[in-house]
């Protein structure tokens, strides 16, 4: 179902001169809720990388990569975390999830205020961006700053675009996803530059890269210590940058032989700031039907410890699960499970170069963004309807319109169907409802066993 | 009044008519015959009269909304309706609609009009059915235009614009030129149809439009972006306005600005200007340094090469030696051997002391990854797991996937069954996969899911397998291989074999096949113990299962196994014991050439298209004692010699081939050979099937060379980056036929089968990955074979090959000569081809090491 999301910014963002004015729509600040926040005005010390950044950043808002056609654009998510800045975007496939982390190397001025919002983004200022270069820094101002006003003015914007509630799902979930990622590979720049112009041009397949040398080889089947490149053509956004590059970082999850193509983050370095992309599983996959987060969502613990933890974030750079779990009385695997729930309602993001979740709140309708995912609201229809029935401790009959699924608890934790969608992701896309339905009624006997 | 009637009137008589009449009406009984015009629309879509929106009645229908819906949203609702919808498929139908509307709606009031304009304007998308909106662009604009106003400038009104404003008026007499054309540089999409470059710089010369203005909004929309074949107008656009030195030069930071990012064809545009430019008045020092420094990162070698031809030039005349010797600093180990020596020459022209050649990149790893075998996945062990496991086979659309767990199913369907008949069978009516269920349906089909299915019905029947199926069973079993020219032998092997296994189920206590390792071999220890359980069970050993069983011995048996095995009594414990004690099957004899020969539906005598084709011949072993199952597989083509081209139809399960015959690859190789030489596609599991190759045993020759051509040429990327793995675990195992390899590769790109090309790039990987000194083994063979004859033209990539030759050959240290190339290095002659020649000859020769 597909809502609209309005914009509405006090005057459109712009580039005059010396000085890049984005402007912000309502969102959140450390103090509440804001029509036009102010976060930060001062000196952006790396102009020409961060303006090809924001590009980049554009460029993934208006893709969709498994159907090439431009779409409308859903402007940037920017976070101010105190010591950095975060820009976000998330395609309109809900396949590649974008962030532009300006760090504090390349920022010289006041943080103003704390919080989340969105930045307007439009062609006059693409074009200005593009034309940012050389070695000169700009004057960056996020928010209305009183005194750019005088300079940049322009008539008030209001954007009307799509919202699905798969786009906002997607968005919330990749976050929690990129928890589970370890750093795989680190290219320095010269080999990060022949890796990506390597990549073969509009390939939408799965690769895999091995580690060969100092570079990245693909491979044509999963092996341990591969990350899998699902759709190398939406690294794309990542060439025009590569002139500033640094190092390209890999992250993915665990990967044995005979794996299922997974989600994975490329990282490029660059100078003051990092540009992040998180790849679905497949080019036709989005986030949301990863169903990663099933697990956590499953019981009512991790929803009433995610509020107690929710009311606890300042928007921190580094959110630390010990020192929350300190301030909340709770133990950390009941925080990790509360970050993760509140991942979901797109109220943490997970930063994989400092494998740690930061604090953010996504501007957008938070009871549309943490609605129960389907998946769940299938299971439970399954388990009001009696269709559970566990013949041993370990295996479970899943009676579904006629047909059954058996449903295997293994002795090492995996849980495992019959059902052709399991055979064909094995795990990769979170559990099946016939799992989700029968791990419910196996934790509620648990329950009344206790 | 009847409203229906009304409208029933009204669809009888010619638009313009409606028109009049409804005019006539009183404004309470307009709004009834609105009222009634969805449901009246509704009831006769049904009737031929309504179906199509191009009809007659549908246009008097749209014409009496028109001129009776009081709104102008309603009106706009109305005529957009997909029923009402024409599709343009003239400019002439899509203006006489307009010209009706129009005259339906002319009675309202400006400001209503206005508003219908707008709205319509406002419904139009920028994609999608867009020649369905061609009407309705052009109704909005001529409303538009008849009330005199600003047209809007949205994207979507702008791209209708392009397309069909031509039809209601020339460029130059557009009312709406003015207000429309800066967008046409701003808004995405454009340009890819646009034909209007030659209009507008007539127009810029009579002065209608501002040519500053085109000239701004070119580069404007250099610096956006977009796609290749949009932008390639806009570069048409600039160049056809021929600007002028200053013209180019007040742009000057705009064209620097945008050589990082653009597309190749604008990024050329751009350096044309700046070298126009510079030639006049040099760029200043920050600009030159930015434009060099963007245009040797560039990854094109053509617009490498410009750059390095400007920067030599001007150096000296622009006193810039300096700041050419810093941009020159990026390219002086570039991987581009061309880009390095003309960089080279120019910094040694300027004065600069250019150390000697470095090895190329960061230094390659010493050897290949080490080889380290896959894992077998764990027996199944339970009924529970082999539900799991059959309803993964069974799944519709697996495909080659299945055929990876087939072995696993059918050793576990067998011994669940001998071990826990009950709770198989209990486990299997529960919830059997479909297709298996029914314990009477006849399963047809040969695939991995027919197997495993026909397998587990007879877990179901509960009878002992005797009587009227064993011997069906058995007759079906026992068909001979007639079928042996459409059908590859490796593959009606595996049907054979899976026809048993159905007769074993609930008899048989296992398999005795089952691999014990990933690459297929069974260990001959656990070989002789399965036979073992047979014979106390005092069942015979099943036929197919055992001749499998014994193509899957290692190639070092052991003395263990061996002395066990002369303890098995049973005929078939006789024949593994001779098979083991003789160390397995002779290696047979195994050669793959090319073939001029008639195709099998040759076309009679006076067809002489006789094409060349790599077929391999195999050959048992000089007096070796083959069984007669698996001569089958060892004698290919069946007759004394081929005759001609066999064509296979297409088969899935490539992959499953070497687990087949584990420890003799290259006869696989020849049968893969053979089958691949029915098509020029590579089939995409022919990767996963080279690495199937690479990990199981035997000696290496022509026919492995052969399919790893093949393989290294793929189109699918999947495929080929399988095959470069498989060339890696060859090269780790020693055992890569290079020199096979090297003859393979021109032979089949004589045949037109193999490019070059992507040989090229995959040899490149592998030598990136550690695979240097086997790739340059590849090469020595291959290249000399390559080289063209004087007046003769290169393959496509050659020049890339011998680059790729250099490399490997400065990485090894290599200084011996390879035969012809001297003369190709000595003939000169400008093309990449020569010039790489000289640069491999000079390597070779070079004393210093």
């Amino acid at each position: 179902m597909a809502t609209a999301q309005a914009y509405a910014y006090s005057r459109p963002s712009a580039l005059a001169g010396d000085s890049l004015g984005l402007s912000t729509s309502g969102g959140t600040t450390a103090a509440g809720p804001a029509a036009h926040p102010h976060f930060f005005s001062g000196l952006l010390t790396q102009a020409a990388p961060a303006a090809a950044g924001l590009i980049a950043l554009a460029d993934v808002a208006q893709a969709r990569y498994h159907q090439p056609q431009l779409t409308a654009m859903r402007d940037p998510v920017v976070t101010c975390n105190g010591d950095r800045l975060r820009m976000e975007s998330f395609s309109a496939c809900c396949g590649v999830y974008a962030r532009l982390d300006v760090l504090e190397g390349a920022l010289d001025g006041d943080v103003v205020e704390l919080g989340t919002t969105n930045v307007d983004v439009n062609g006059p200022l693409r074009e200005a961006l593009a034309r940012v270069g050389g070695s000169d820094p700009l004057h960056l101002a996020v928010g209305a700053d009183e005194l750019a006003v005088t300079t940049l003015d322009g008539a008030v914007v209001e954007k009307k675009v799509p919202l699905p509630e798969r786009w906002l799902r997607g968005f919330a979930e990749v976050q929690v996803i990129a928890a589970a990622f370890d750093p795989r590979a680190e290219l320095t720049a010269p080999e990060a530059v022949r890796f990506l112009r390597g990549l073969p041009r509009g390939a939408r397949d799965v690769l895999w890269a091995v580690p060969a040398g100092r570079g990245l080889r693909a491979t044509s089947r999963p092996v341990p210590g591969a990350v899998c490149l699902p759709g190398p053509e939406r690294l794309r956004t990542m060439v025009p940058l590569l002139r500033f590059a640094r190092a390209l970082r890999a992250y993915g999850p665990v990967v044995s032989a005979g794996n299922v193509p997974v989600a994975s983050a490329w990282e490029l370095e660059l100078p003051g700031m990092r540009y992040v992309l998180t790849l679905s599983p497949e080019v036709r996959r989005g986030f949301s039907g990863e169903g990663a987060v099933l697990d956590a969502l499953i019981t009512d613990e991790a929803a009433e410890d995610a509020d107690l933890i929710g009311a606890l974030l300042a928007f921190e750079p580094r959110v630390e699960p010990d020192l929350l779990a300190g301030r909340a009385g709770l133990d950390t695997a009941r925080v990790r499970a509360a970050l993760t729930q509140l991942g979901t309602s797109g109220r943490v993001g997970y930063d994989t170069a400092e494998a740690a979740h930061f604090h953010r709140e996504l501007p957008y309708d938070r009871d549309r963004v943490a609605a129960m995912n389907p998946r769940l609201r299938s299971a439970h229809a399954l388990v009001d309807g009696g269709a559970v029935d566990f013949v041993s401790d370990g295996v479970a009959l899943v009676e579904v319109e006629d047909r059954t699924r058996q449903v295997r608890f293994g002795d090492d934790g995996q849980v495992s169907c019959t059902c052709p969608w399991w055979t064909d992701h094995r795990g990769g896309r979170g559990p099946c409802k016939h799992v989700l339905a029968a791990r419910l009624v196996r934790s509620r006997s648990h329950e009344t066993v206790r | 009044m009847n409203a229906r009637e009304v409208l029933d009137g009204w669809v009888a008589r010619p638009a313009p008519e409606v028109i009049r009449l409804a005019r006539a009406l009183a404004p309470a009984e307009r709004r009834e015959v609105a009222a009634e015009l969805p449901r009246y629309l509704r009831d006769r879509l049904g009737s031929p009269a309504f179906r199509w929106p191009d009809s007659d009645r549908t246009v008097r229908l749209l014409v009496a909304g028109a001129a009776t819906i009081g709104g102008a949203a309603g009106v706009a609702r109305w005529v957009w309706r997909r029923e009402l919808r024409s599709a343009a498929w003239s400019d002439s139908s899509g203006q006489a609609r307009s010209r009706l509307v129009r005259a339906a709606v002319a009675d309202r009031p400006d400001a209503w009009r206005s508003d219908l304009a707008h709205r319509l304007a406002g419904r139009l998308r920028t994609s999608g059915d867009s020649w369905q909106e061609a009407p309705l662009w052009i109704l909005a604009a001529e409303l538009i235009r008849d009330l005199g106003e600003q047209p809007p400038v949205t994207p979507a009104f702008v791209t209708g614009w392009t397309a069909w404003g031509a039809t209601l008026s020339r460029l130059e007499d557009d009312p709406f030129l003015d207000a429309l054309l800066p967008r046409l540089f701003e808004v995405d999409g454009l340009g890819g149809a646009l034909t209007w470059d030659r209009t507008l710089v007539g127009l810029a010369r009579e002065g209608r439009v501002e040519r500053a203005a085109l000239l701004d909004g070119c580069a404007g929309r250099f610096l956006r972006g977009g796609r290749v074949t949009d932008l390639r107008w806009f570069v048409r656009l600039y160049e056809a306005l021929e600007p002028s030195v200053d013209e180019a030069a007040a742009r000057m930071r705009d064209l620097v600005r945008l050589l990082p990012t653009a597309p190749a064809p604008v990024a050329e545009l751009a350096l044309r200007e700046i070298r126009r430019v510079d030639a006049e008045r040099p760029l200043d020092p920050d600009l030159f340094a930015e434009a060099s420094g963007a245009l040797l990162f560039r990854p094109e070698k053509k617009l490498v090469r410009a750059t390095l031809i400007w920067l030599d030039r001007t150096a000296r005349k622009h006193d810039r030696a300096g700041a050419t010797l810093d941009a020159l600093a990026a390219v002086l180990d570039a991987d581009d051997l061309d880009a390095r020596e003309r960089a080279r020459a120019t910094a040694a022209k300027l004065g600069a002391t250019v150390t000697a050649d470095a090895p190329a990149g960061d230094p390659a790893p010493p050897g290949p990854p080490p080889f380290v075998p896959r894992e077998l996945p764990a027996p199944i062990a339970t009924p529970t797991e082999l539900i799991e496991a059959l309803s993964a086979v069974m799944a519709p659309g697996r495909g080659e996937a299945a055929y990876g767990d087939l072995e696993r199913v059918m050793a576990g369907v067998v011994e669940c069954v001998h071990r826990d008949p009950g709770g198989t069978r209990e486990a299997l009516l529960r919830l059997a996969p479909d297709g298996a269920r029914d314990r009477h349906r006849r399963i047809v089909g040969e695939s991995p899911a027919a197997w495993a299915a026909r397998a587990a019905q007879r877990i179901l029947t509960s009878a002992p397998s005797f009587g009227l199926r064993t011997v069906l069973d058995t007759l079906r079993r026992e068909r001979p291989w007639t079928d042996a020219l459409s059908v590859p032998p490796p593959v009606l092997f595996l049907r054979w074999r899976m026809r048993e296994v159905p007769s074993l189920v609930g008899r048989a206590p296992l398999l005795l096949a089952t691999p014990t390792a990933a690459s297929g071999h069974v260990d001959p220890g656990v070989l002789v113990s399965r036979l073992r359980s047979f014979e106390e069970a005092g069942l015979l050993a099943p036929h197919a299962d055992l001749h499998q069983a014994l193509l899957r011995v290692p190639r070092d048996i052991g003395a263990e196994a061996v002395k066990a095995a002369a303890e098995l009594r049973s005929p078939a414990g006789r024949v593994l014991a001779a098979w083991l004690a003789a160390g397995g099957l002779p290696d047979p004899r195994v050669t793959c050439e090319p073939l001029k020969l008639p195709p099998k539906y040759h076309r009679g005598p006076y067809d002489d298209r006789f094409p060349t084709k790599s077929l391999a011949t195999v050959r048992p072993a000089p007096g070796a004692d083959v069984p007669e199952p698996i001569s089958h597989l060892v004698r290919l083509p069946t007759g004394d010699a081929w005759t001609h081209h066999p064509e296979y139809a297409f088969r899935s399960g490539l992959s499953g081939w070497p687990a087949l015959m584990p420890s003799h690859r290259e006869v696989i190789a020849g049968h893969l050979a053979t089958y691949l030489a029915g098509s020029e596609d590579e089939p995409d599991e022919l990767g996963a099937a080279l690495l199937a190759l690479a990990e199981a045993d035997g000696p290496t020759g022509a026919a492995t060379g052969t399919v790893l051509a093949r393989g290294l040429s793929a189109t699918a990327r999947t495929a080929r980056a399988g095959s470069v793995d498989a060339f890696l675990t060859f090269s780790a195992r020693g055992r890569l036929p290079a020199a096979e390899l090297g003859t393979a590769i021109p032979a089949l790109a004589g045949q037109g089968i193999v490019k070059v090309n992507r040989v090229t790039e995959a040899l490149d990987e592998a030598a990136r990955a550690g695979g240097h000194a086997d790739v340059w083994a590849t090469l020595a063979t291959a290249l000399p074979r390559l080289f063209p004859a004087p007046g003769e033209r290169a393959a496509t990539g050659l020049a890339d090959l011998v680059a790729l030759a250099t490399r490997s050959a400065e990485t090894l240290g290599v200084r011996t000569g390879l035969p012809g190339l001297a003369d190709l290095a000595a003939r000169g002659g400008g093309s990449r081809v020569a010039k790489e020649a000289v640069r491999l000859h000079r390597t070779l020769t070079e004393t210093t090491g």
